[in-house]
């Protein structure tokens, strides 16, 4: 199951996207600064929208599905329980891993834009999709719901998940980290030989490699191994 | 066309040209096809829409009045225009423009303008995620789908505004401020602006008259 990006390139008034690469399975993460052309890549990913120049290969990849930054441009049913029937789901069960038991028959509308996240991740990370893209999936929610998020793309445990975010601390284990620099997709590799390479790295894995210190991985917690392991 | 006035000034003269008759709304359509992007503009999903009610109009009147076939042509010269205006707009230009045109009155004017683009932006937008949504889904759009996705257009503007709002009280807007606004209007500017008014006269002229100038 491989994603593959050929010479691609776009162009939209003055911004100019570049990539070249291949996503195998695993999680990858898509590293980059606000305006960078992580959704570009995200749109493009998905076969949304087509390259102005260039191929998408999707190799053995049966159905794919986007989730965009803002969870209300997803929103097609009146209630939390119309929401999840339209993605095929079980609303009982949606209901339950989102923590939204008995609101099921409440109008989408009246969910905080977190909430909306939430329950919107959670009928996206339980949708039967070989390749995921999730743009900016950890924006709107609290600490708590970012480990959750976490914790669940771990689980899924098959496809390719491309988490595209400019988000510093809250980073499930990923398989490949990649960057997007001024609307280039640059490759760091596979992961752990990756971190080392990663520009963007958030400060306190910089803070880490400048100690000689190179983490198993990305998540919180390989993080804290290293660092606390160094106290001994 | 660099300066946003002389742009807005040209759409406004060729549109009343177009209006006033056929002759005018093909001389339009001729300066409309020498603009640069004018292809860009009419890809875009609100032309079709729009389209589409110019072709109802235009057939209804046909029936009921007559000179549906003109009221089409001069309609949809209008439209193009129209469309390449929105595409070529900068953000910024209406708030230069009307404290240009009207000093420091112009200010709110501007403003509320600047607002009412941004707005158009924000519903194109939205209006192009929300089918991407559907067909992600595979959900076609019907009478169903049709209650939230209008239900979010809604709301989303009512978020926006309220943002939006808040943001001014904290800016300490109350009304009115200051911009001095600069253009650098190129010899282009000027060319195609003298060439819009010649387009005017000659719509404003029955053609017979003008031909008994000629001779």
């Amino acid at each position: 199951m491989t994603l593959t990006f050929e010479e691609v390139s776009y162009k939209r008034d003055q911004f100019r996207f570049t990539a070249n690469g291949i996503f195998e399975e695993g999680v990858h993460l898509v590293s980059g600064l606000v305006g960078s052309g992580k959704s570009t890549l995200a749109f493009i990913a998905s076969g949304l929208v087509p390259p102005g120049a260039g191929s998408v290969h999707r190799m053995g990849i049966r159905k794919s599905l986007l989730s965009m930054q803002f969870p209300e441009h997803h929103t097609t049913g009146i209630t939390l329980n119309d929401e999840i029937r339209s993605w095929g789901l079980d609303p009982e069960a949606i209901l339950a891993s989102t923590r939204l038991f008995t609101r099921g028959e409440q109008d989408v509308n009246a969910l905080s834009r977190g909430e909306l996240k939430r329950l919107h991740l959670g009928c996206v990370l339980s949708a039967d999709a070989d390749l995921l893209i999730l743009d900016e999936p950890f924006s709107a929610l609290d600490c708590r719901e970012k480990r959750v998020i976490c914790r669940r793309i771990t689980e899924r445990g098959y496809g390719t998940v491309i988490i595209c975010t400019h988000e510093q601390t809250w980073l499930p284990p990923v398989d490949c980290i990649w960057e997007m620099k001024e609307g280039t997709l640059v490759s760091c590799g596979r992961v752990p030989a990756a971190i080392p390479r990663w520009s963007l790295a958030p400060r306190h894995i910089r803070d880490l490699l400048k100690r000689g210190l190179v983490p198993g991985n990305i998540s919180p917690e390989s993080v804290m191994e290293v660092a606390c392991r160094t106290r001994e | 066309m660099q300066d946003p006035r002389i742009r807005i000034f040209v759409i406004i003269v060729l549109s009343v040209a177009a209006f006033i008759s056929i002759a005018g709304a093909a001389l339009a359509f001729l300066y409309w096809i020498c603009l640069p992007g004018r292809f860009q503009c009419i890809k875009k999903p609100a032309a079709v829409l729009f389209l589409s009610m110019i072709i109802v109009v235009s057939v209804i009147t046909e029936v009921t009045t007559g000179n549906g076939l003109s009221y089409f042509i001069r309609m949809t010269v209008i439209l193009l225009l129209a469309l390449y205006a929105y595409t070529a707009y900068v953000p910024g230009e209406f708030f230069r423009v009307s404290v240009w045109l009207f000093g420091p009155r112009g200010f709110d004017p501007g403003l509320i303008a600047e607002m009412s683009m941004e707005t158009l932006n924000d519903l194109e937008d939205d209006s192009s995620k929300i089918r991407i949504a559907l067909r992600q889904k595979g959900v076609p759009l019907g009478f169903h789908t049709l209650v939230p996705v209008i239900g979010m257009f809604v709301l989303n503007q009512i978020r926006r505004a309220h943002d939006q709002a808040d943001l001014l009280t904290v800016r300490g807007y109350r009304n009115g401020g200051t911009l001095c606004p600069r253009f650098h209007p190129e010899i282009l500017d000027y060319v195609s602006g003298i060439v819009a008014i010649c387009m005017l006269f000659i719509a404003i002229l029955p053609v017979r008259d003008v031909f008994i100038l000629l001779h």
